[in-house]
């Protein structure tokens, strides 16, 4: 299965590819929403995307928000990976139509079993 | 919770715990906290801003070699094929995991802003207007990093 990551930190998006490599997934990067809503045009959508917060352009918030708004590729699933932790935060973003939510820092093992509970 | 015990040991190096040993293998030997430290020679000083309910900075020191050990590990790579580049991005995400559990811990709802990383001999900070400080230090991989957390008088 195709993956979008996006995450501003490249360190991020090596560890996030490593991991959903490993699962046997092809992983496609992005720098941040703007470039993420690009990469998922151009890939004719996506099976699943990993998604920062906070990030430089357009945040993750507002990618979720322009992805879940966009016909095409509304239906694609989207768990959040970052480092806000807050409740509310959590409660935002699931509003906005993130499926998952996972708070930086992270293990492998704790990823993959959030994709298993995703159906993946 | 006075000016002078914000934020604590046990608030602190569990969240280090977590980013360091847990997530990329790297010992982490809690040294405590201290009024003042200097980092000599190059090195790597990088920030965060918290603003809100709360309002601070956190500010996370290290040498350039551990710096470089740091994004080493991360980027699972040989220290002589990391860019300077990477050790960047390395330790803003460092700086990013750290600032943003402890902002979980600090009365909310507050933002964090995007990391800043510079590099440099006898680098310093200063915040304008009256503010408490604390400074923690910790060893990662018998090297010295410091955790500085400051809340602007206005919380």
């Amino acid at each position: 299965m195709k993956v979008l990551v996006v995450d501003d930190s490249k360190v991020m998006r090596v560890i996030l590819s490593r991991i959903l490599k490993e699962m046997g997934h092809e992983v496609v990067e992005a720098g941040d929403g703007q470039d993420a809503l690009k990469k998922v045009e151009e890939s004719g959508g996506v099976g699943l995307a990993l998604v920062d917060w906070n990030m430089p352009v357009m945040n993750g918030l507002d990618f979720v928000k322009a992805l879940r708004a966009d016909t095409r590729f509304w239906q694609i699933p989207v768990m959040m990976v970052t480092t806000e932790t807050e409740m509310g935060q959590v409660q935002l973003a699931l509003q906005a139509g993130a499926n998952n939510y996972v708070t930086k820092p992270f293990t492998p093992d704790v990823i993959q079993e959030k994709l298993k509970s995703m159906g993946f | 919770m006075s000016a002078e015990n914000f934020i604590t040991e046990e608030m602190l190096y569990p969240i280090l715990e977590d980013v360091f040993s847990t997530m990329f293998g790297m010992p982490m030997e809690a040294r405590g906290r201290v009024s003042e430290v200097h980092i000599d020679g190059r090195a790597c000083l990088c920030s965060i801003s918290i603003t809100g309910t709360w309002n601070g900075i956190v500010l996370v020191q290290c040498s350039d070699a551990l710096a470089k050990e740091i994004g080493t590990v991360m980027f699972s790579t040989d220290a002589e094929a990391i860019s300077k580049a990477e050790i960047k991005d390395a330790m803003g995400e460092i700086t990013n995991m750290v600032g943003g559990n402890l902002k979980r811990i600090l009365p909310g709802p507050s933002a964090l802003s995007l990391p800043n990383v510079m590099f440099g001999s006898d680098l310093s900070w200063k915040v304008p207007g009256p503010a408490d400080i604390c400074i923690f230090c910790v060893l990662i991989s018998g090297m010295l990093l410091v955790v500085t957390i400051v809340r602007r008088a206005q919380n």
